[in-house]
């Protein structure tokens, strides 16, 4: 997929786990881990920006164009 | 769901009738072939309709096969429905059984067609124009042979339209 999923580098910026950024956005952990894995097909709004909100970041910090 | 259970049944009850008379046929034939004596089949009343016996027989042997096709068919169509029962929409077995029993299905409908034209042509060398009642049974056959492949291609989409629905996070 050319759109890459850099939640994982966020993450470790904001020296956060994954665990408990999937209880403050109301997803499960296996749901965020498909998103960090990049097998996820799509994104919902709700969740880019509750992604955003609790890394204080923008969504191009976690989206990524790569080109193939 | 009770309609895929009544034709569930009802398939049952074809496969059951349609092996029968297969086995029988095969019986009869076999019988015939090596002239045993039985009272049940007359190759002579066959023959009214035929100009030889050999032709009669290639006829029957093509017949057979045809049925065989269209078995083959009902019972993928009978596992399918099964599957359906089991309310698993979205599985790749129910799609590639549907497929095969349509493909099946319109293949038994076509070689009925061109075995009955061939044989009234060239067999029995008759020849009728106008849609028949056999004609109608063998365009509803590919019809619904059609319609199974088209069924097939619908799950198989919405199976995809599913699965990135659940990936969409």
């Amino acid at each position: 997929m050319s759109i890459k999923v850099n939640l994982d580098i966020m993450l470790v910026k904001r020296n956060m786990k994954s665990k408990a950024l999937a209880e403050i956005i109301g997803i499960t952990a296996a749901n965020l881990s498909i998103l960090k894995s990049g097998k996820a097909k799509a994104i919902r709004f709700s969740t880019l920006e509750a992604i955003c909100k609790a890394l204080d970041c923008q969504p191009s910090d976690i989206l990524e164009y790569v080109e193939e | 769901m009770d309609s895929a259970k009544t034709l569930y049944s009802i398939l049952n009850v074809i496969i059951f009738l349609l092996l029968i008379a297969i086995g029988l046929g095969f019986f009869f034939f076999v019988t015939i072939l090596f002239g045993l004596k039985q009272d049940f089949v007359d190759v002579s009343v066959g023959l009214i309709n035929f100009k030889t016996e050999a032709m009669l027989y290639v006829y029957t042997i093509l017949r057979l096969g045809v049925y065989a096709i269209f078995i083959k068919a009902l019972w993928e169509l009978r596992k399918a429905t099964k599957l359906f029962l089991k309310k698993d929409f979205y599985n790749n077995e129910l799609i590639k059984r549907l497929f095969t029993s349509g493909k099946y299905m319109v293949a038994s409908g076509v070689s009925m067609w061109c075995i009955n034209g061939i044989s009234d042509v060239f067999l029995k060398f008759r020849f009728s124009v106008g849609l028949s009642e056999k004609t109608l049974v063998y365009l509803l056959l590919i019809a619904i042979g059609l319609f199974l492949m088209l069924m097939s291609s619908v799950l198989n989409d919405a199976k995809i339209l599913k699965e990135e629905n659940e990936l969409t996070i």
